[in-house]
């Protein structure tokens, strides 16, 4: 009997530690809880009205607005003088890293409103993490184009010329009958273990914190997390560095990625390389010859890393990852001076 | 090898069950001597040679010191132990400092010093173990203390591994008598210890390490940020030392009782105090404490005239301001306590403040806290900044105000890190324990709330990189 008392408190102080724990975290928003959804039109997509607060390699904070995307929010209605902007890509498009105002969305948006000042400018923010071309257009397709975009900027690097199918819960652009089709089957097996589990990790951070280690022993062995630097006295492997990785060699444009360009709407479309290498030469002939405008951020990342400015450095977490401030600035900078050209020549 | 890490669990997993199957009081010494040098080389094997001197330098000058009565040759002992400490101390921590700050004076005059620029790396926590060390030859030359004949307790007595890096600063006639017998903790100290080692984990890595990240962030590029924020971020700071620390000294003290050690307490509720001398006798108190014994009691203390008494009360902070690193910022934040310490002894005249807790809080001592802790987050702008330069920059973006979209979201990160804080601070300070959880009856609560605490943190953890702890640097 006073076992049983003994484990009911235990129980329950447990419980309640846990619960103050839990909102501790909440409201002091030092760990967040998933930001994830899934809708049968998009697949996974963001959770709709949620705040976030990220530290990764940087700080950054923002909101999911009730359409899905991150930033001020724009009815799928676009009125006249309005010029629409949507940004699609991965997550340096997305941008967790930063604050809204050093988005280099908003960079672009500021310099258009200057240029502009009787239309009304609006950038939105239909980047998504882990997305590859393949996902951007799916997305493209499936969600963004209902927003009536003037102009639609596909912001890739060369990790993303072929189609991964990373997330089975993402809709996958596929070839049918020699053309593309947008697949919305989703592995039902899949769907019923995220139905399951969303209720802990949207609701309770400390789940997601779970879920965020999960995903961390994914990529770095556990061992190495829990022994430290005990583990490296016994192996010394060196992790090669992603961004160090050439695919120009023996590329081939894989099938899906040029049926994709084949199909893009040329009067709106630009296919911007957001990485520090440049794309392939066959894919940037493809977009060419295929009347697609281009625009290569490279040698601007180039000469700001040459100028001793890193791009993808993170001075006070001292980390190498997205674009820093400073990067944002720059790809800001282009992306507006590349829109101011397209507007003139669209009002011309 | 931090304390927030996954190894130092799996290092006091190896340790303790060794440490308490040896049979006799020798070996369990020369053991923990053993675990306290590959503890300390965990960071860098060549560190250790430092503490090995220094340990042998202070164990045969403290028994010569102790066995001659000639004064003169006293005194010789006496400086050749402070020379040989400071002497250690300030090339790796201060010699850059003056080599840089007489560069910048000398460069109008064509001087190029920076041939004299040491590359050389700090060892974690030479300042603490430096300032132990002394204590117990100084004491040994005050006659108020005998010097042990065992070099394994003196060696023990200098690099106990549970604060070594960061403190308490112990004193010889505390800890080495505690070393010189068998160690044996009892059920009470394992169960306090276990106690401290949750709830200073917690604190440190859920209060200290997650307000570390907004102000590291803040602190490391002012520029980018808007007023609120850079507020909200000083009193993050404030919150982040005093849980990085307090965390640290709670585990260290856990850590000692789970081998049958008792340290000092470190800290006693800080932001509760109501004035700033109460402030410092509740916030870093061993070193507060040894300044105060070593330092200010050295310099005559209030013994001699009233003028002297407030100069050596600058200089005893002015120099406290030093210990914490070669800058010029960590002077101005000594110099401002010393201000403050001042101020509050002219107006208290030949009064005494009653050590006494408050049993009952009433609006006055509210408002004497509230103001108090400003004062004290006054000086925080100073010690966070790397630079003089960060600090004109803090000043130059409060005064030119600028509005944050994210004001609401910054204040009420604030408060939630204040509430906790305060929280736990008011729970400790009512029971006047650092352990007032084991008071309750039931073992099922207690274990309750500290595997959920437990748990919470190591989940934590598992998902992020640990954080040093901010007085290693020191």
């Amino acid at each position: 009997m006073k076992t049983t008392k003994q484990i009911i408190l235990f129980g329950l102080s447990f419980i309640l530690t846990f619960a103050v724990s839990e909102v501790f975290i909440r409201t002091s928003n030092l760990a967040s809880v998933s930001s994830t959804e899934f809708y049968d039109d998009i697949g996974r997509g963001r959770r709709k009205n949620l705040n976030f607060l990220r530290f990764n390699e940087g700080f950054g904070i923002g909101k999911f607005n009730q359409y899905g995307y991150i930033g001020e929010p724009h009815s799928q209605v676009k009125t006249n003088n309005t010029i629409r902007i949507i940004l699609m890509g991965d997550s340096y498009v997305e941008a967790f890293q930063i604050f809204r105002r050093d988005y280099f969305g908003e960079i672009a948006k500021k310099y258009l409103k200057q240029q502009y000042p009787k239309n009304k400018i609006e950038i939105l923010n239909f980047g998504r993490s882990g997305f590859d071309i393949a996902d951007i257009y799916a997305y493209q397709k499936s969600y963004a184009e209902k927003f009536n975009p003037d102009f639609i900027l596909y912001m890739i690097s060369n990790d993303d010329l072929v189609p991964k199918y990373s997330d089975p819960l993402r809709p996958k652009t596929i070839i049918k009958n020699d053309s593309l089709k947008i697949s919305f089957h989703f592995d039902p097996q899949e769907i019923e273990i995220f139905e399951k589990t969303k209720f802990i990790t949207q609701n309770f951070a400390i789940f997601n914190m779970l879920n965020n280690g999960r995903k961390r022993a994914k990529t770095t062995p556990v061992l190495s997390i829990l022994t430290d630097k005990v583990y490296f006295w016994f192996n010394s492997e060196i992790p090669s560095d992603p961004k160090i990785n050439n695919q120009e060699k023996d590329y081939q444009i894989n099938l899906v990625t040029s049926k994709i360009i084949k199909s893009l709407d040329t009067s709106k479309v630009v296919i911007i390389n957001r990485g520090i290498l440049k794309l392939p030469a066959e894919f940037k002939k493809l977009c060419t010859i295929n009347g697609l405008k281009y625009l290569d951020l490279s040698s601007k990342l180039n000469l700001m890393k040459d100028q001793g400015e890193d791009p993808y450095e993170w001075k006070i977490t001292k980390k190498e990852g997205h674009w820093n401030q400073n990067a944002h600035k720059v790809v800001g900078k282009e992306i507006a001076e590349m829109l101011n050209s397209l507007i003139d020549n669209k009002n011309k | 090898m931090l304390f927030n890490s996954f190894i130092f669990f799996i290092f006091l997993g190896i340790v303790l069950p060794i440490f308490y199957a040896l049979p006799n009081k020798k070996s369990k010494n020369v053991f923990l001597v053993i675990a306290s040098y590959f503890f300390y080389g965990y960071w860098d094997w060549q560190f250790c040679s430092l503490l090995a001197i220094s340990t042998v330098i202070d164990f045969f000058i403290g028994q010569k010191l102790f066995n001659t009565s000639n004064e003169r040759k006293r005194n010789l002992l006496l400086s050749i132990s402070i020379i040989s400490n400071l002497g250690i101390l300030g090339l790796f921590k201060y010699f850059n400092f003056f080599v840089d700050s007489f560069q910048s004076l000398s460069e109008d005059i064509g001087w190029n010093l920076d041939f004299l620029h040491l590359n050389i790396l700090l060892p974690v926590g030479i300042s603490f173990y430096t300032f132990q060390t002394l204590s117990y030859t100084i004491d040994i030359y005050r006659k108020r203390l005998e010097p042990t004949n065992n070099f394994i307790d003196f060696a023990l007595f200098v690099s106990f591994f549970p604060q070594l890096v960061a403190g308490p600063i112990e004193r010889a006639k505390l800890l080495l008598p505690q070393l010189s017998k068998k160690l044996n903790p009892s059920k009470d100290q394992i169960k306090q210890g276990v106690t401290l080692i949750i709830i200073g984990l917690f604190r440190k890595v859920m209060i200290g390490d997650t307000a570390g990240r907004f102000v590291d962030n803040i602190f490391g590029n002012l520029g980018d940020y808007k007023s609120v924020e850079i507020i909200v971020g000083l009193i993050l700071f404030s919150i982040q030392i005093y849980a990085d620390f307090s965390g640290y000294s709670h585990m260290a003290r856990g850590t000692a009782k789970l081998l049958g050690i008792e340290l000092m307490k470190n800290f006693e509720q800080p932001y509760l105090s109501r004035n700033i001398t109460e402030f410092w006798r509740r916030w870093h108190i061993s070193l507060s404490s040894w300044l105060k014994d070593y330092l200010y009691i050295s310099l005559g203390g209030n013994r001699k005239s009233v003028i002297r008494t407030y100069i050596n009360l600058m200089i005893t902070m002015l120099l406290g301001g030093l210990w914490h690193g070669a800058s010029w910022n960590f002077v101005i934040w000594g110099g401002l306590h010393g201000l403050y310490l001042s101020f509050h002894k002219l107006i208290l005249g030949k009064k005494k403040i009653k050590p006494d807790k408050i049993s009952k809080f009433n609006f006055y001592d509210i408002i004497n806290i509230v103001v108090t802790y400003i004062l004290v987050l006054f000086t925080w702008i100073f010690f966070r900044s790397t630079s003089w330069d960060t600090t004109k920059l803090f000043f130059s973006k409060i005064s030119s105000w600028e509005a944050s979209e994210n004001t609401f979201l910054f204040i009420s990160i604030a408060v939630s890190y204040l509430l906790i804080t305060i929280i736990i601070d008011l729970f400790e300070y009512l029971s006047d324990s650092h352990t007032a959880l084991l008071n309750i009856k039931s073992n099922g609560i207690k274990i309750g709330i500290l595997t959920a605490l437990l748990l919470v943190t190591f989940i934590y953890m598992f998902q992020a990189e640990p954080l040093p702890f901010i007085y290693f640097q020191f």
